[in-house]
């Protein structure tokens, strides 16, 4: 019931300085999109990194002229480790015919060499929540102990850096970000102190009528929230819509999923009522003079 | 249901009331008369605890000056209806928003809201007129609506700073009828003008000069 006189006294305070209004909302727009916008970057760098981990496997080299009884014992071995998926076979003949194909040799290189040199080996990927770095290297300490394996090559070292580098983005974004977010708060809190100053008059009015302190106040807080909520829905629109289109030519890059944009928008809104709880903080209170 | 005892209120050196006693009692219409600058709307902040005593005490109804908290002068004002002689309507909002003002604070729901207001505007002659904003208003309906918003939330005393300060003379008569009919249904009424004309035999009639008070005309 009350509700909506808070909600239209909001509106009248917003309408009764427009252009107080519009320069905040203005600028809190500009706030959220470079908000939404880091928190979009760092999500796709995320999404790179664990893309790359997902792809990167075991590879677990056979001690040279390992026989193809041995090859298969240590498959099986290998398949029932915990943290492994799926494993691949590939025999030495194989891994030749990779290797002169990538190289683009002749098949007479062969003859050449003398013999085939390269071992058998098995490709082993991890079960798809375990797949990172420290899963893999370890898993590589563990194989390489067994007695029929040369070696245990964990390979994609550029993705541990890249995963390193996105992990200190990330904490350099959340400093970032948590300033944004204060001044987001400084914002609302002038932007709230402003309109009670403006609408001095009502508030007047309303002391001589004996309004309690939260029937003053609510009003600006949902000023404030409105401000918030309006503005960060903008923001998100436009800045899922621009990954949107970023995605659209580019395919390593998405746009936030929902809980993402949730997540946003429910900061949003949290921020918005912190900013007008401050600006409006000593409003209502004290009834005479 | 207001009493005041010894009361005088100083602002800085300037006296504005002096030393006044006097006991209004519930259903009473109580004239304050006196030139400008007498200390009328003094007197009708005392009463509603817009100000303290300097010294001395005002009581109104269970509620005491020298010791109401904020929260006790709320209960008082959500009980009392005030004409305030600037306590102008709010430009930013229709009449019957302004008129409905007291019965938000009190919480009302929306369909009594609804008859409250509409009952108020008809009580001072200006109904279907809840939809107008007060800029469109003459200022006479102004006045009226004021007294609308004074009266709605059924006040049991009512104050009126020099209600028919711009009005002619019928439109000041009709008005001060309004506060004799509420005084009749139980409502003390303290109405402040220089306006001897308003005055009828049987009325109280307090004078103020310098902020001393005089009972008679
Ligand atoms: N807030 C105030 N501050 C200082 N002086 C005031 C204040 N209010 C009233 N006064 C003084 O008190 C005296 C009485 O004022 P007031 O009660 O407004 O008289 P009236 O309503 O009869 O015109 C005047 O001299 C006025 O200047
Ligand atoms: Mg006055």
């Amino acid at each position: 019931m009350r509700l909506s006189f808070y909600i239209a006294e909001a509106w009248r305070g917003l309408k009764r300085a427009p252009g107080v209004a519009l320069a905040s909302a203005f600028s809190l727009f500009a706030a959220w999109v470079v908000l939404a916008g880091t928190a979009d970057a760092l999500y796709n760098g995320w999404r790179f990194v664990n893309a790359a981990n997902a792809r990167k496997e075991l590879i677990v080299l056979m001690k040279d002229r390992s026989g193809a009884e041995e090859d298969s014992t240590l498959g099986a071995r290998l398949k029932a480790l915990d943290e492994v998926g799926s494993i691949t076979y590939v025999s030495r003949d194989s891994s030749w015919a990779q290797l002169t194909r990538e190289l683009g040799a002749e098949p007479s290189m062969l003859e050449a060499v003398g013999a085939n040199p390269l071992p058998a080996s098995w490709r082993v990927s991890l079960k798809p929540e375990l797949r990172d770095a420290v899963h893999l290297k370890r898993l590589a300490e563990t194989v390489r102990q067994y007695p029929e394996v040369q070696d245990a090559l964990t390979g994609g070292e550029w993705v541990d850096k890249l995963e390193a580098w996105v992990r200190k983005l990330t904490w350099v974004g959340f400093g970032f970000g948590g300033a944004v977010a204060l001044g987001v708060v400084v914002l609302v809190m002038l932007t709230i102190r402003l309109s009670i100053m403006v609408r001095s008059d009502v508030l007047r009015v309303l002391r001589l009528l004996g309004a309690g302190e939260w029937f003053v106040r609510m009003p600006f807080v949902f000023e404030g929230l409105i401000l918030a909520c309006a503005t960060s829905i903008l923001a998100l629109v436009a800045v899922e819509g621009a990954s949107r289109l970023l995605a659209g030519r580019w395919s390593d890059w998405a746009g936030m999923p929902l809980g993402l944009d949730l997540a946003f928008l429910a900061l949003a809104l949290v921020l918005g009522a912190v900013g007008s709880l401050a600006g409006s903080a000593a409003v209502g209170r004290r009834e005479s003079a | 249901m207001i009493e005041f005892h010894h009361v005088t209120k100083k602002y800085d050196d300037e006296v504005a009331l002096d030393d006044c006693s006097l006991k209004i009692a519930q259903g009473e219409m109580l004239v304050l008369l006196g030139a400008s600058g007498t200390g009328k709307s003094t007197f009708l902040k005392m009463i509603s605890f817009e100000d303290r005593p300097t010294s001395g005490e005002v009581v109104v109804g269970a509620y005491r000056s020298g010791t109401a908290k904020d929260a006790q002068v709320r209960q008082l004002r959500r009980s009392l209806g005030i004409v305030h002689q600037e306590f102008k309507l709010l430009q930013d909002r229709s009449v019957f928003e302004n008129v409905a003002l007291p019965l938000r604070v009190a919480g009302l729901n929306r369909k009594d809201i609804h008859a409250r207001v509409e009952e108020a505007l008809e009580r001072v002659e200006i109904p279907r007129m809840g939809a107008k904003m007060p800029g469109q208003l003459s200022g006479g309906q102004r006045q009226r609506v004021a007294v609308a918003r004074a009266l709605v939330n059924k006040p049991t005393v009512l104050l009126a700073d020099e209600p028919t300060g711009n009005l002619d003379h019928e439109m000041s008569v009709r008005i001060v009828r309004i506060f004799r009919e509420l005084c009749a249904s139980g409502t003390a009424v303290v109405l402040a003008t220089y306006d001897l004309n308003l005055i009828q035999p049987e009325d109280r009639v307090v004078r103020l000069e310098g902020g001393r008070m005089k009972e008679g005309r």
